[in-house]
């Protein structure tokens, strides 16, 4: 198991965002967290990266409780996320903001840093190494010089999730990926995503588009106001009665 | 691409030599001192512009930490003898030193919160200055600053004073360049971009913005310490808000998205700019405002974008190939 929630509860003052939720991912997994506009989703992500403390309740990394470490930390401990509206850094260019997302696995000081020793230079050239591969494998390599404000929407959506795969991390949170995305990038997205857990990543997708959910992931969980209604593979959750209901509302039957 | 860097570093290697030729040429006392104060305010500048211009944070008491930097370069060589030229870097890493202990729950704050911390910090200082008066003098200040020396050479004229000063803004613009293209300046880049990103990317934003802090708190330090041993006399009165805002508007003229040469340039024109503009005496400080408002209406994004346009087209770059 590679990230367990246990029991974890969420709530701004009277209102409960997230009740009682208890998830598990294991390695290897493409694992959808899908639900109604206000059901959670979002918050679960906050509470797992760190931004949110959780009201009670644990959050485990591999056996480690990672709840209330900061973010920055949540990050070098493996898991990275990418954002709903998409948060590059605007005036850097493609692979700098891949390195920023490395910064997490920097041995070298700052003062090093400044006046370049050789051990400096030396991580420095590993780091490029790696975010060229990134940049390669997400087949964005013409985009390297150019500034994050500079692309498409569906390249932004790219770069982020680069920029989360250069911290090395075990888990990648994807939050709302298809938002704003064409057929084909949603496409070239879905398969991006496959690609990504068969090079060794776990996947925690939360998003709307059921064509993507139901063509990648192996387990879903669905949550409504806050509380999960359901979990299963693609066909038990798309039969189960309750997320139809969560989603479509239910059929009346004085119609 | 060595080309290219052979033109630069001949344009900047004219520009050092005009620069130490200048007090064998003008020997006028008066013109002798606006380079060596412009020179001072600078190194301040652009302190302040790693923190606001790179980084993305505030602060409106950068004069205070210009004046711990003065008056303890003053108290280190009257009260305890200790020559300048060790005083020098000492002050500066006492103002860093500061600059850590302070920024840390300064910059838990943002915006308006951080922009007013500054401020009452900066008039805490003032406070101290004007009534610790066994130490500071009080309102008096320290009058007599000894002239750094070297054995029986002394760097009292003006002339002499005037290269401490070019030689010390020529390492602190270099030291600056190689902070910003370091690891470390597209860190603090990536935070004024987005500190949520950052965080969210693995950065430890809370260390990276207090060490912003603390190295504009370093180069004021050593801005003030030169400060105090060229003018010889300093008070509470050279420290206030006023210079706060002399330092800001040279880093917001220069380019509020952080640029080195705009800086440079904007520190140039607005330590110029008061000085001759004294023939104009009752308007003058009308005059000084009038000029930041007709260069932040000409150059919204300040001067360094239109430096960046000039030097793009006089270097013509064809690739965007990024440096470092």
């Amino acid at each position: 198991m590679l990230l367990e929630l246990n029991n974890v509860t969420k709530a701004f003052g009277g209102l409960v965002a997230v009740n009682d939720l208890s998830v598990s991912i294991e390695k290897g997994e493409i694992h959808g967290l899908i639900g109604p506009n206000g059901s959670g989703k979002t918050t679960v992500f906050n509470l797992i990266s760190g931004f949110y403390k959780l009201t009670s309740g644990s959050v485990l990394l591999e056996g480690e409780n990672i709840s209330g470490l900061k973010p920055h930390v949540i990050v070098s401990k493996g898991i990275a996320r990418t954002f709903q509206n998409i948060r590059l850094f605007p005036l850097m260019t493609v692979q700098e903001n891949l390195l920023i997302g490395a910064n997490c696995k920097l041995r070298s000081g700052v003062i090093g840093s400044i006046i370049n020793l050789n051990s400096v230079k030396e991580e420095e050239r590993l780091l490029r190494e790696r975010t060229d591969e990134i940049i390669k494998f997400l087949e964005i390599e013409q985009y390297k010089y150019r500034l994050a404000s500079d692309i498409s929407y569906g390249v932004q959506r790219l770069v982020e999730i680069g920029r989360a795969m250069a911290s090395e991390c075990r888990l990648i949170m994807l939050d709302e990926p298809a938002a704003g995305l064409n057929p084909q990038e949603k496409t070239i997205l879905m398969n991006t995503i496959k690609k990504i857990r068969d090079n060794g990543y776990t996947v925690l997708v939360v998003e709307h588009d059921m064509r993507l959910i139901m063509g990648i992931c192996d387990l879903i969980t669905i949550l409504n106001f806050g509380e999960k209604i359901a979990e299963g593979n693609v066909e038990e959750v798309s039969t189960n009665p309750d997320v139809i209901e969560a989603y479509l509302g239910r059929r009346d039957t004085h119609a | 691409m060595h080309k290219l860097k052979d033109k630069k570093l001949l344009l900047q290697l004219i520009i050092i030599v005009l620069l130490l030729l200048f007090p064998i040429v003008v020997k006028n006392r008066y013109w002798i001192y606006i380079p060596t104060i412009t020179a001072i305010n600078i190194i301040a500048a652009l302190g302040l512009s790693v923190l606001i211009g790179f980084t993305g944070q505030m602060s409106m008491g950068h004069a205070a930490f210009f004046g711990i930097g003065a008056y303890a370069s003053a108290i280190f060589t009257m009260r305890f003898g200790l020559p300048f030229w060790l005083v020098l870097p000492l002050v500066g890493i006492l103002n860093f030193a500061i600059g850590l202990i302070i920024g840390r729950p300064i910059l838990r704050l943002k915006g308006l919160y951080l922009s007013l911390a500054t401020l009452g910090f900066a008039e805490l200082v003032q406070l101290v200055m004007s009534q610790w008066k066994t130490v500071t003098g009080g309102w008096s200040g320290i009058s007599s600053i000894p002239a750094p020396t070297i054995g029986s050479f002394s760097f009292a004229n003006e002339n002499r004073y005037y290269y401490i000063a070019i030689i010390m803004v020529i390492l602190i613009i270099w030291v600056t360049h190689r902070i910003i293209n370091s690891r470390t300046g597209r860190t603090f880049i990536a935070i004024r971009e987005d500190e949520l990103a950052a965080e969210s990317s693995g950065v430890n934003t809370t260390k990276y913005k207090v060490l912003a802090f603390a190295i504009s708190t370093l180069y004021a330090g050593i801005a003030g310490s030169l400060y105090a041993h060229s003018v010889k006399f300093i008070s509470p009165d050279s420290f206030t808000m006023n210079e706060s805002i002399i330092f800001l508007s040279i880093v917001v003229v220069g380019g509020r998205i952080g640029s080195i040469p705009g800086t440079v340039i904007a520190g140039i024109i607005l330590s110029f700019a008061p000085e001759l503009l004294r023939a104009f005496s009752l308007y003058q400080t009308m005059l000084y405002g009038l000029v930041i408002i007709v260069i932040m209406n000409v150059m919204p994004d300040g001067i360094g974008k239109i430096i960046k346009g000039i030097s793009t087209s006089i270097f013509k770059e064809k690739n965007e190939k990024a440096t470092n």
